[in-house]
């Protein structure tokens, strides 16, 4: 065992003062940091300039295309003041109002050179307003939540609708706000036709607040009971996400210099000499202990970053410490696994480009549930993310996720799951030994991954 | 007492027999030298000897000890392609392989060999500063550092210039002096001549030579004969003569089995006018060469 730690403490310090640590993390966070500063500052450069749009108001007076004039004026205005707008148009909107052309073939015409004007880039949206798109229509049905029906726009003449024309993505925040600008005018004048006073509406049509906060916890010293901030609430919210990033850079930036280092021993003959020394297995024993090492480093460093910056700026009660003595556990896990492979594939390549060949099918298998990260995140303890918790190169990831959120995994799962994760770690590890024995003093062509298979299996 | 022991060892990769039913006992405190052309299996028998391969038949028992465990601590290896790790200094590479071979004090032992190879200015230097020469008796310290019994050294020679190479030579023939045994694999036929106590040729994975110099140039008779001539006479086409082989001052001459070496005497006198004729042994050279020349139909082939 003491051979082993030697190995381990080498490959440590070697990875660990390296330039490329240092940089990496260093810089990883002032990198992200950037990176989202220069979208940010690309998209502030993109909302400055403005989007024509073109209306069609077919109704009678035009009313429409005169409130949406106004509308686009005062956009600017709103956005300031009310952060929904905001959210919805982060850019300038103009709308032109052009007069329709009534005759069919003089509207055809109209609506082709409007066309080519979009297609040039030179209009964002066409929005045609028919001339009874603002008349009432009976309420038929209303639906499970009490909102009327909608009838099937398809079957709805395009006279009695509002017609958009664009293609572009961008347009589709537009057209959410031309709907609530329509929508709204046309209520208005609907109320004021029946002789309702429009205030009284908006008393009535006043939405209940709704509040985000998170759970009521007990204080250790007082014992009182303590009202869980909104802060807290977020934080919870986000965090899953934070730690499955989190740990797949820790793996990623471990165990990729791992494998090239093994690789570099192996092309520069080092490995004849450590294997005069000690047995194949120990080395790769010392490697995978160096490795984690190197990662439970990069995961302390961000992590005791973070947690001094909450302390710093009073928000350090809100980072539940349980979750982080669950994170180092998984992460050594998930290390095993992934370590071990990477350091069979370092002992089996031979050269750094040929570990890429070997290493997309193992990376394809593990990055399965990444597939449906999306879901998981949004639900950590929804099924999708039960059953993929039982897919063993994910589940250290998502099983510290899951626990970060609320009311975490169920003991006998988190059993099962750990289980067939130490299952895996150990025919992991066992199967590396194997690739890395056969495959260390092995030189010349590299083998495919079928024959690592074979010598995973066969030994 | 014996060092080393192979029983009846045999080592193959595919249908590729690397290693052929190879039997050999190398006693303690000897210098053991293995020759052979190349891909003969010198090196799988040295790595099987350090556990690094497992023989697929046989038995190998190392000072003593035949479990198949890693090379212990008491046996250390250089192999013939060494590398070093380019970014560690010379001082940390030493001690890293020495705890490795579970030395933990070794900066006494590291002082002294570093100083008899005139590296010790080099010690705190990173190994990429080195040259090839030097890492190469960095990689013999590394090897020697922890005080091995037994050392196996795979073409420790190759590459040195030779003030370099006998500062190599005299420390491996003081490693004997402090009782260790060495085994050492070469192509420098003149070194094992001088530095082995035995000799063990392997050619096409089968032993073809064992024993001691003298043991084996007995077995070659006294068929050689070394010659000098005044400069222009040839000894092309000289009756009785089965071989020439050329070491530019003189000439050695492999009589045919039966040829009388007066004879062959008095053709060269007839020839010009000898110098030298001193009937002799077959060098070592001359033997590696006898055995390991193609045979006529390889050669037809």
């Amino acid at each position: 065992m003491r051979k082993v730690w030697v190995i381990a403490r080498r490959d440590f310090l070697a990875a660990v003062r390296s330039k490329a640590f240092v940089v990496t993390i260093l810089f990883m966070p002032l990198l992200m940091g950037l990176s989202i500063g220069v979208q940010i500052l690309f998209k502030k450069m993109e909302d400055a300039k403005s989007k024509h749009c073109v209306i069609l108001d077919r109704t009678p007076g035009q009313k429409y295309a005169l409130v949406l004039k106004t509308a686009g004026t005062v956009l600017d205005a709103a956005k300031e003041k009310d952060s929904r707008i905001a959210e919805l148009l982060g850019f300038k909107v103009e709308f032109d109002a052009i007069e329709p052309k009534t005759e069919a073939t003089e509207r055809e015409a109209q609506l082709f050179e409007l066309s080519q004007r979009l297609r040039k880039g030179e209009i964002e949206a066409i929005i045609e307003i028919g001339p009874n798109a603002d008349k009432m229509r009976e309420v038929l049905e209303f639906d499970a939540t009490g909102m009327p029906v909608l009838p099937n726009h398809k079957k709805v003449p395009d006279d009695d609708a509002v017609i958009f024309r664009s293609k572009t993505p961008t347009a589709m925040p537009i057209r959410r706000i031309v709907e609530m600008i329509l929508n709204q005018t046309a209520q208005m004048e609907r109320f004021a036709a029946k002789g309702i006073p429009i205030l009284e509406v908006a008393k009535i049509q006043q939405p209940m607040v709704f509040k985000l906060k998170s759970l009521v916890r007990k204080d250790a010293k007082t014992g009182e009971y303590v009202e869980g901030s909104d802060e807290a609430a977020i934080v919870s919210m986000i965090l899953p996400g934070v730690l499955i990033a989190l740990m797949f850079m820790a793996i990623m930036i471990g165990a990729t210099p791992a494998m090239h280092g093994v690789v570099e021993e192996k092309s520069m003959r080092i490995a004849e000499v450590l294997l005069g020394s000690v047995a194949p297995f120990q080395l790769m024993a010392g490697k995978l202990i160096g490795v984690i090492g190197v990662s439970l480093s990069i995961a302390f460093v961000y992590l005791g970053g973070s947690y001094v910056l909450a302390l710093y700026f009073g928000f350090a009660s809100l980072l539940p410490t349980a979750m982080l003595a669950w994170f180092f556990p998984m992460l050594v896990l998930a290390m095993l696994i992934f370590g071990s492979l990477f350091i069979a594939v370092g002992a089996a390549a031979t050269d750094i480009k040929d570990t890429q060949t070997l290493l997309m099918p193992i990376m394809m298998i593990a990055s399965i549930p990444f597939f449906a990260l999306g879901p998981i995140i949004q639900e950590p303890n929804g099924t999708i993310a039960r059953v993929c918790s039982f897919f063993p190169f994910a589940a250290p990831m998502l099983l510290t996720a899951r626990q970060a959120s609320p009311p975490g995994v169920p003991t006998g799962e988190l059993i099962a799951c750990i289980v067939v994760v130490l299952l895996t770690t150990v025919a992991c590890v066992w199967a590396a030994g194997r690739i890395f024995r056969i495959g260390i003093l092995m030189q010349g062509k590299s083998p495919k991954f079928i024959e690592l298979v074979k010598w995973a299996i066969k030994g | 007492m014996l060092a080393v022991e192979l029983e009846g060892v045999t080592k193959s990769f595919g249908s590729f027999v690397a290693v052929n039913d190879v039997s050999l006992r190398i006693p303690v405190n000897s210098i053991y030298g293995f020759i052979g052309p190349n891909g003969s299996g010198k090196t799988t028998t040295l790595r099987m000897i350090m556990r690094i391969y497992f023989p697929d038949r046989g038995h190998i028992r190392v000072l003593g000890e035949e479990s198949w465990q890693a090379a212990n601590d008491r046996v250390a290896y250089l192999p013939e392609e060494r590398g070093l790790y380019k970014q560690m200094t010379v001082r940390d590479i030493l001690r890293f392989y020495a705890e490795l071979k579970g030395c933990r004090n070794c900066d006494a032992a590291m002082k002294d060999w570093l100083e008899r190879m005139g590296l010790m200015d080099w010690a705190d230097k990173k190994v990429e500063a080195l040259s090839k020469g030097m890492a190469q008796k960095v990689q013999f310290i590394a090897t020697v550092i922890s005080n091995p019994e037994l050392v196996l050294l795979d073409e420790p020679f190759s590459g040195l210039d030779p003030v370099n190479a006998e500062v190599l030579r005299d420390a491996v023939l003081d490693l004997k002096k402090r009782g260790a045994t060495v085994i050492f694999s070469t192509h420098d036929m003149a070194v094992a001549e001088r530095m082995c106590d035995r000799i063990f040729m392997i050619y096409r994975g089968k032993k073809v030579l064992d024993g001691t110099l003298d043991g084996i140039q007995s077995v070659y008779g006294n068929d050689t004969v070394a010659v000098r001539m005044d400069e222009g006479a040839s000894l092309e086409g000289l009756p009785g003569v089965e071989k020439v082989t050329d070491f530019g001052n003189h000439q050695e001459v492999r009589l045919r089995p039966g040829s009388d070496p007066q004879a062959v005497l008095a053709s060269l006198m007839q020839r010009g006018r000898v110098r030298r004729f001193e009937e002799t042994r077959p060098s070592l050279h001359d033997i590696f060469v006898r055995i390991a020349s193609p045979a006529p139909e390889d050669r037809r082939a």
